[in-house]
Order: structure tokens, then sequence, then C-alpha cells
């Protein structure tokens, strides 16, 4: 008896120790970050390297390489982890994660419309603004979809809806593409991959996700008032409708810029919350910037873990991040049928 | 305040939903202290009417709240004065109880402030009165029902709005539960609020409301001390049913016996 009692009863980390803790550990897997790598550099010397304003090999592959593809992931990362958590708390849903929204599968069409028609090819720069134009137009589309009033449910409707039409035409992108090498290229973006990365997309996409992360960063109280259902919520002085557009507008825009840069990375926004969600009382609110740094810390370990286990073969950080969700999903579903709490 | 304090004043409040007239034209108005009963038969438009006052449907015709027009309010301003509790007792995840409470204090705060002990004080009354402190720090999912629907009237007391609008709170809840909630009102109603709640126990209404509603067809045909709106015609007329209505100690007893012989219930004509 006092066993189950103890079980019902809600217990979380102080906020300040579980937020430390995240932070260090995202500090930790940056470092780790920094020294995994093809090239055999001391811990020093690659530290080092970092900051000297030598242009050595070692100084340009610290620089140019490595800390690029560590800042993505952590920003990436970060995204999907924290748009996961306003997208579960808004809908009310453990199931919701940011592709959900369409977000993710229409960034990922405005990248491999680029490559199709070759305009990537002429200019670099257009691939991502691309990607970023889909992610808007996905949030357009879903919005009109669902209505000013719509809801939420409307709201999932509509990003599945978006989600399979944006996905089939990826697919037709796909077997029209005119040469072998485009296709490869479309494969490799709908897979998601932080290789050769360069500043350049950081400062492409770092001005969209920090809006996007004050944005959603913004919305906990609403959510936590959310948890009572959206008519309690709404006479409670919460603008329901106001926090779907910013729920959404933040959403396009990390993940819209994270995919425009990195492609389609699937699980983390779903995955994360999860595991965070006891650890904080189950609070929405204090759900937020917990999810954003475990965001960060699994995309960061997932980013070391593809070039550890296969140094020579390019393993998709997408794909692993599929291998570790898609089991973890199932678990999700055999949990709630169970009816377990 | 104006010397004749009105908490709420509804005028010819009418409610259209799907090209359909649900609330028909209602006027009433609500007093500092009164426990207003909202009864009538199922589709009658009691919940449409009370998502009506709460602000959750557009609706034509004029009410004020504590004499200020309610849809001049600002959100935050309405939830400062009206609390609502819905029919749906919806608790999304399994946050701490006394947070949960804590949610009800939300148009309290400013925009990045912590609760102050004014909330806190709040919190821990409204916990007490709806006797749930003790569960404070269980999850909101492990709560029975009447736990659960006790923890919901502690959110909206924590609101401290002077005005309650409940849609049928007592549903579902066993018979003390069901009587230690109308008296969690009544506490409350003591100290100056006022509460417009739907029901459909009739003797509960009539025993712990001070004025009963009479909802049919969208308008409002009863408006009165329970004894006055409690008869056998009544009963007849809005519900189709023969009813017992028996002065008892502590007030009416209305129990439905049977249909009436000659129906007249608002359904299917």
């Amino acid at each position: 008896m006092s066993d189950a009692a103890e079980s019902k009863t809600v217990r979380r980390l102080p906020g300040g120790v579980l937020a430390t803790g995240l932070a260090v550990l995202v500090g930790l897997l940056f470092v780790g970050s920094l020294l995994t790598g093809p090239a055999g550099i001391g811990f020093r010397e690659s530290l080092a390297a970092l900051f000297t304003r030598d242009r050595d090999a070692v100084a340009l592959i610290m620089q140019e390489i490595r800390l690029p593809r560590a800042i993505l992931a952590t920003m990436i990362g970060a995204s999907l982890g924290l748009s996961g958590a306003v997208l579960q708390g808004y809908l009310r849903n453990p199931l919701a994660e940011p592709s959900l929204m369409g977000v993710s599968s229409s960034a990922s069409l405005g990248a491999v419309l680029a490559i199709y028609t070759g305009v990537s090819a002429a200019f670099p720069i257009a691939l991502p603004l691309m990607a970023l134009a889909g992610a808007f137009a996905a949030v357009l589309v879903v919005r009109a979809l669902a209505g000013a009033g719509g809801g939420s449910i409307a709201l999932i409707l509509a990003g599945v809806a978006v989600t399979s039409l944006t996905g089939a035409m990826t697919a037709l992108a796909l077997s029209l593409s005119p040469n072998p090498f485009a296709a490869l290229e479309i494969v490799t973006w709908m897979l998601g991959s932080l290789a050769d990365r360069s500043m350049t997309h950081v400062w492409l996409a770092a001005p969209f996700m920090v809006l996007g992360w004050l944005l959603l960063l913004g919305l906990g109280r609403a959510l936590d008032a959310l948890t009572l259902g959206e008519a309690t919520a709404a006479t409670l002085g919460i603008s329901t409708g106001r926090v779907q557009n910013i729920a959404i507008l933040g959403t396009a825009l990390c993940v819209g810029a994270a995919t425009a840069v990195a492609g389609a990375i699937g699980f983390v926004g779903l995955v994360v919350p999860h595991l965070l969600r006891p650890l904080v009382g189950a609070e929405p609110s204090r759900l937020l910037v917990a999810s954003a740094l475990g965001g960060a810390a699994l995309l960061l370990a997932a980013d070391i873990a593809v070039r550890l286990i296969a140094p020579e073969q390019d393993l998709k950080l997408g794909v692993l991040t599929a291998l570790i969700g898609a089991p973890f999903f199932l678990w999700l579903i055999v949990r709630s049928r169970e009816g377990l709490p | 305040m104006t010397d004749d304090p009105a908490r709420l004043t509804v005028q010819n409040l009418a409610v259209d939903l799907g090209g359909r007239r649900i609330v028909d034209r209602v006027s009433f108005d609500c007093r500092p202290g009164e426990i207003v009963g909202l009864v009538g038969p199922n589709g009658a438009g009691k919940s449409t009417l009370l998502r009506a006052i709460a602000g959750l449907v557009p609706s034509g015709g004029s009410f004020l709240i504590d004499g200020e027009d309610a849809r001049a309010l600002s959100p935050r301003q309405r939830a400062r004065r009206l609390a609502y509790i819905a029919q749906e007792r919806e608790i999304a995840w399994g946050v701490a109880v006394l947070r949960l409470v804590a949610i009800g204090r939300e148009p309290h705060r400013g925009p990045f402030a912590g609760l102050t002990r004014e909330d806190e004080s709040h919190i821990a009354a409204a916990m007490a009165l709806a006797d749930v402190a003790h569960l404070a720090h269980r999850s909101a999912l492990s709560l029975s029902g009447g736990e659960r629907a006790r923890v919901l009237i502690a959110r909206a007391l924590a609101q401290a709005s002077p005005l309650i609008v409940a849609d049928e709170p007592t549903a579902g809840l066993d018979p003390a539960h069901q009587i230690g909630l109308m008296e969690t009102f009544a506490a409350r109603c003591a100290s100056g609020d006022s509460v417009l709640a739907s029901l459909h126990d009739l003797t509960l209404a009539a025993r712990h409301c001070t004025r009963i509603l009479v909802l049919s067809e969208g308008r409002i045909v009863a408006d009165g001390s329970p004894t006055e709106v409690f008869t056998a015609g009544l009963m007849r007329d809005v519900y189709g049913v023969e009813a017992l209505i028996e002065e008892m100690p502590g007030g009416l007893i209305v129990v439905p016996a049977g249909r009436a012989v000659t129906p007249a219930g608002p359904d299917r004509s």
C-alpha cells in the first residue's frame, strides 16, 4: 500500500540541478565531438588549434570542419528537443514531434527541389534557402488547413496531410531525377547528416534558430495552463490561438533551419521530451530548457557515434537517430497499450 | 463599484451554432453571495450558455461582469473576475497536484514572475477548502474521479475570481462528494463570491442553490427560489416527468417518479 502511494508521488529534480547537469553533459559531448574524426589529433593540440591564427592543416580541420559540425549538432539538437517539448505540450500528446507539423518533410522537399532543378549546383546557398522556404510554406498550408480556431486535432490532421503530400513529391523528384548523382544527393539529404558542413551553414541557420528558440521558450506558462485543456486555458487568460501560432512559427523557424543545413533528422524531438518528462515532474514549462539541452546532448552523442561506428562509410545521422528512435517509439506504444502510467 | 452591484448581468444573450439557435435571448442576473443552479433537460443549452458567459463561444446580446462589459475585458482581466470549471475534467500530464492548483494563479502573475507569497496563500486556502491539501504531491493522473474533480475545483478557487461558472461540477461524483462540493461553493459564496453552476441532480440543486434558473429549448422558463421553481407543473412541462416534491428539513426533495402521462417534453414533437 505504501509502495503504491509512493509511486504516485511526483518527484522532480530541483530545476537548477537538472539544467546544470545537462549543460555540463552538453559541454563534455561538445568537446568529445571536437576530438572525434579521422585525423588523429591530440587533445591539447586540437583544442589549441581552435584558437590559433595559423592556417596549418590542424587548425583548418578544427576550425573549418569539426567546430561547425559540433556547433550545428548542438544547435540542431536543441531545436529538435525544444520544439518537440513545445509541440507535445501544446497538443497534449506525447507522440507529437516536429516532423508531425510537416515542417521537416517540406524543408526536405525544398532542398530536394534545389538539387533536382540544378539550382543548388549553380548557387550552393540556394539549397538551405529553398529548404527554409519549404518549411514556411508548410506552416502557411498547415495553418490554412487547420483554420484559425481549429484546435489541436485539426492541426495534427493538417500536419499529417502536408507530411504525406511532401513525402510523395520528394519521392516523385527522386524517381524523375535526371542523373544518378542528383538522386544520390537527394537521398543523402533525406537521411540527414552533419558531415562537411561549414561555418557558413552555422551563420545561415543561427538567426532563424535563435529567433525560434526565443518564441518557443516564452510559451512555458501557457503550456502549463493547457494541461487543463484548451477551454480552461482560455478562461485563465491564455490566448490559445496565439499559442498555436507561436508554436508552429517557432517550430518552422528552428526545425526549418535545422533541416535546411542538415537534412531531416527524426525522433530526437520525440524521444528527448519523453526521457526528461519524469525528471521535471511532468511540468510542460520546466521541460522546455531541459529538452533543449537534452536534445543537444543526444544529437552530439549520435554524431560522435556515427563517426566512431563507421569512420569510413559515412553512416547518416538521421539513420542512427531513427535506429534508436523507432524501437523507442514501439516501446512507447506497447507501454501505453498495457495501460501503465 | 455601484450601489447595486450585480456580479453578472446577462441581457438578451443569444448563441447560434451551426445555423441553429442554441441559446435564445436569455436575460438574468446574479448577485454577490448567490449560488445559482442552472437546470434543464439535455440539449436545453446549459453548457452553451455557460461557455458563452465564460467567453468560449461567440454570442449576441450583452453581459456585464461587475458592471463592466465582459467583451471589452482582455482575456486576463476577465480571468481575474470569472473562473470556469469545464465539464470535461481534462488533465494532460501527471504533474503534482500542488502545481496543478497553482496554474489557477496564471492570470495574476507577471510575465516572468514566480509565485508570490500571496499566490502561495491563495493556493493553500483553495486546497484546504476543496479538501485536497493531503494530495499536494500526488500525480494528478493517479487521482480517483472524486479527487480529480476536487483538485480541479481547487484550481478554480485558487484563481480567486469573484464569479465561478461551473459546468456540471457534480457529474459522476458519489453523494457525499456532491454535497461536499456544494458546501465548498457555499463557503466561498459566504464571503461574497457568486457561483453559477449547471446541475442535473434536482434535489442537490434545490437544497444547495439559493436560486434556480430553468432552461428549456434555449430559453429561461423559470427563475426563482427552489420552492418557487420546482413545482409538479414545471417538472411535467419541462422534463416530461411526474415528480415527488417534498419540503424537508434543509430544503426540498425533488424525485422524478415516472414519465408524464401527456408527454410535454422538449424533445421531438
